[in-house]
């Protein structure tokens, strides 16, 4: 099922994120850190062009490249572009490879009970929403997820809810990421290439920067 | 803003990584969302701008967004006659500046944390999350011990690392020895370590490599000749790089070795093996386990004998 990201109107330089739409996959645990979502050798890169292929790669293989047991190497969740995690997701290195990786795995959105503060960051500048919710409503999506992986999950970050089957959960967005996603400026470099004049006003005002 | 109120005097053999590390320890690896982190009382006063630097490195360790130290004497006595620092009239213009922007004395946090530095001994990781700290002579805790999010990392991270709650870190075996990284291989931290170092041999089972923490530093402890000190003792003295803090070089952990590293992470496969196991400590603790081949305190070491002539 392929996911859809609901747009509407064009306020700002980036698409706006209101709603992200697709398929669910559950990864389990708390403290997952960003060398798990993708380990160190796989950084060196020119670009992030198929990294997809090596999000978790720890934990989906082992050291002869055998599959292991693990959420993304399921075929049910090929296509899911829903990320259930629990707390604490995405904590230690800041690297931009962990979200880029798990985007170019087909991740649009991500659902949990916490999430480490630059890795939320870093999703919102790929317009990934990081939406939490508690550790009860949390699990009983990854236990849905794990149920009807071809089930719709609707993750509206507009109304701060989730909702999936007959079931609507409350979630929450920090408010300056849900306000970047639904005005379309989570996108900061298209922002300040957009407003070129006010930038260069900024730096002349500060004391640190020179001509 | 959290300000993290460091009191008294670290004792011999404690520096800014173990303070760190137990305020890592205190308030967890995500106890710093939605806050930057403010250091200082007089612990912090008392320590030169590496030590600081560790500090707010590893803020980030403890999930905070950032971490600073407000600026002081130290701060610009750091910075005098650095290049590209303004000189002369610019430099006391910029110093006004950095003093307006520094907080008041009766500044109001949304929260502060006090530590009694004097109180500290060194710590090191047990586990894979630099917020799995203890003193190096405590037990380690058991998971059911530590809060209810906490405790299935807690056990995981034992069984790899091979630890049992209720044993100490001090005589946990090591094979590598990396004193490394940009949080802890200034030029205060390197002589800290070849002060260890000096006159003592690494380990017969240990590989002891020191990967200075920029070309500047490498150039200015060769100047001192620390190099001579670490590569008679045994230590490989390598070119400034990432090494060992992430193993994307050549520099990797192989199979499960288990490291005394000084730099900022422990997590699984951080030093380039998944089955490979990194103990966070500062350098002197690093020197100290390279040269007994185990993770002790490293004010317990024997004095060195002194050789007549």
């Amino acid at each position: 099922m392929s996911p859809t990201t609901d747009g509407g109107s064009d306020d700002g330089p980036a698409d706006t994120v209101r709603r992200v739409t697709g398929t669910g996959v559950p990864v389990r645990g708390n403290d997952v850190d960003t060398d798990e979502i993708i380990p160190a050798r796989f950084l060196k890169v020119v670009t992030f062009d198929g990294l997809g292929q090596f999000a978790f790669f720890d934990e989906r293989f082992d050291d002869d490249d055998e599959p292991l047991d693990h959420s993304f190497n399921e075929n049910r969740f090929q296509g899911a572009s829903v990320l259930a995690v629990n707390a604490n997701f995405g904590c230690g290195s800041s690297r931009e490879h962990a979200p880029q990786a798990l985007m170019r795995w087909g991740i649009d959105a991500v659902v949990g009970e916490s999430f480490a503060e630059i890795f939320a960051g870093n999703c919102l500048a790929l317009g990934i929403p990081t939406v939490t919710a508690s550790q009860e409503d949390v699990e009983a999506l990854q236990d849905f997820v794990e149920e009807h992986p071809d089930a719709d999950i609707e993750v509206d970050v507009e109304a701060e809810e989730v909702r999936y089957g007959d079931t609507t959960i409350d979630a929450s967005v920090d408010d300056a990421q849900r306000r970047a996603l639904v005005d379309g400026v989570w996108d900061t470099t298209a922002l300040m290439a957009a407003n070129a004049d006010s930038v260069e006003a900024t730096a002349a005002s500060l004391p640190y920067t020179d001509d | 803003m959290r300000r993290i109120e460091v009191t008294g005097e670290l004792g011999d053999g404690v520096t800014a990584k173990d303070v760190i590390l137990t305020v890592i320890r205190k308030l967890g690896t995500d106890g710093g969302v939605g806050y930057v982190y403010e250091y200082g009382g007089d612990a912090v006063e008392a320590m030169d701008m590496a030590g600081r630097m560790s500090i707010c490195n590893m803020s980030i360790e403890g999930g905070a967004r950032a971490g600073y130290v407000n600026p002081d004497e130290t701060t610009y006595e750091y910075l005098e006659g650095r290049e590209k620092v303004p000189e002369g009239e610019a430099f006391e213009e910029l110093k006004e500046y950095w003093e307006s922007v520094s907080s008041d004395a009766d500044a109001e946090y949304d929260d502060v944390v006090t530590i009694d530095g004097s109180d500290l001994e060194p710590v090191v990781t047990w586990g894979t999350t630099p917020g799995q700290g203890v003193g190096v002579s405590e037990p380690i805790p058991a998971p059911a011990d530590l809060p209810a999010d906490k405790q299935d990392t807690a056990r995981s991270a034992q069984e790899h690392m091979e630890v049992e709650p209720g044993d100490t870190m001090a005589g946990y075996p090591i094979d590598v020895a990396f004193l490394g990284s940009c949080t802890n291989a200034r030029l205060p931290d390197l002589r800290a370590a070849a002060e260890v170092v000096e006159g003592r041999e690494v380990h017969d089972d240990v590989r002891a490599m020191v990967v200075p923490g920029s070309q500047r530093v490498k150039a200015a402890a060769e100047a001192e000749g620390l190099d001579e000190v670490f590569t008679e003792a045994g230590f490989d003295w390598r070119s400034a790089g990432c090494s060992m803090c992430l193993g994307m070089n050549e520099d990797q952990l192989v199979g499960d070795e288990r490291c005394a590293s000084s730099s900022n992470r422990n997590f699984v496969g951080r030093q380039g093996s998944k089955e490979g196991r990194t103990v966070l400590m500062s350098p002197p603790m690093v020197a100290a386990a390279a040269v007994e081949g185990e993770v002790v305190d490293v004010r317990d070491l024997e004095p060195v004998q002194e050789v007549e002539a």
